[in-house]
């Protein structure tokens, strides 16, 4: 059995934690970057003298998190130290059409994307919501002596 | 809730400035945070130097507000209308 362990420098720790902290700092730029107007407006399509404009709603969240620790010294004489460190995150990305602009050298008018899924489902918890409260008022009052 | 205006778009002499609403949280110490970002609205500049705002408004929102809204207003209504029954 090799009794070799495998312990890093502190240069090699040092260098794993910058390179953690770019990465979080990336994610971080990429996260700011969906704030853009760009992001909101698609690329103009041109067809003749019309321009098209598709717009999108974005909705996006992420968080992470790190962590390090040490244990006490249990043994003096070897020197015998724990440590440990980690770090973790997650994020999510939403785009959901809105509506098209589209420009002519007549005018500008704006069309709006309508989705009939969401409405459907919006539909069916309304009226899901109204059902049980008929049916918890036709029920009655609760009797509870 | 910050308001902010793209890059012009320019078809022939007119000239189009779209414009974004955004709502941006960041978590204390930076760890992460949330963005929401939308279309509010454009500035059409005619050739002729006529502007105009058109608002940039979202149907599909609008009516799953009004749907759970009037789930909301019709419960009310049914639960009076059940009220002065039972006295």
């Amino acid at each position: 059995m090799d009794d070799q362990t495998a312990t890093s420098t502190p240069e090699e720790d040092a260098t794993r934690g910058l390179e953690s902290l770019n990465l979080i700092e990336d994610t971080m730029d990429k996260f700011i970057a969906t704030a853009d107007v760009e992001k909101v407006y698609g690329k103009p399509i041109e067809n003749g003298d019309t321009l098209i404009v598709p717009t999108a709603e974005i909705l996006c969240g992420m968080g992470f998190g790190v962590g390090s620790g040490s244990g006490d010294q249990m043994d003096e004489e070897v020197g015998n130290r724990g440590e440990g460190g980690g770090g973790g995150g997650g994020g999510r990305v939403l785009s959901r059409p809105v509506a098209v602009i589209i420009a002519s050298p007549e005018g500008v008018r704006i069309e709006p994307v309508i989705d009939p899924t969401k409405i459907a489902l919006a539909a069916l918890t309304a009226a899901g919501f109204m059902l049980s409260m008929l049916f918890r008022m036709m029920r009655g009052p609760h009797n509870l002596t | 809730m910050e308001t902010r205006a793209g890059d012009p778009l320019y078809l022939n002499q007119a000239k189009l400035v779209p414009f974004s609403q955004m709502v941006r949280i960041t978590f204390p110490g930076g760890y992460g945070g949330f963005v929401w970002n939308r279309p509010a609205s454009i500035l059409w500049e005619s050739a002729e130097g006529e502007e105009v705002v058109i608002p940039v408004r979202d149907k599909t929102r609008r009516i799953q507000l009004s749907l759970f809204g009037a789930a909301i207003i019709g419960s009310l209504i049914m639960w009076i209308i059940n009220r002065s029954l039972l006295r």
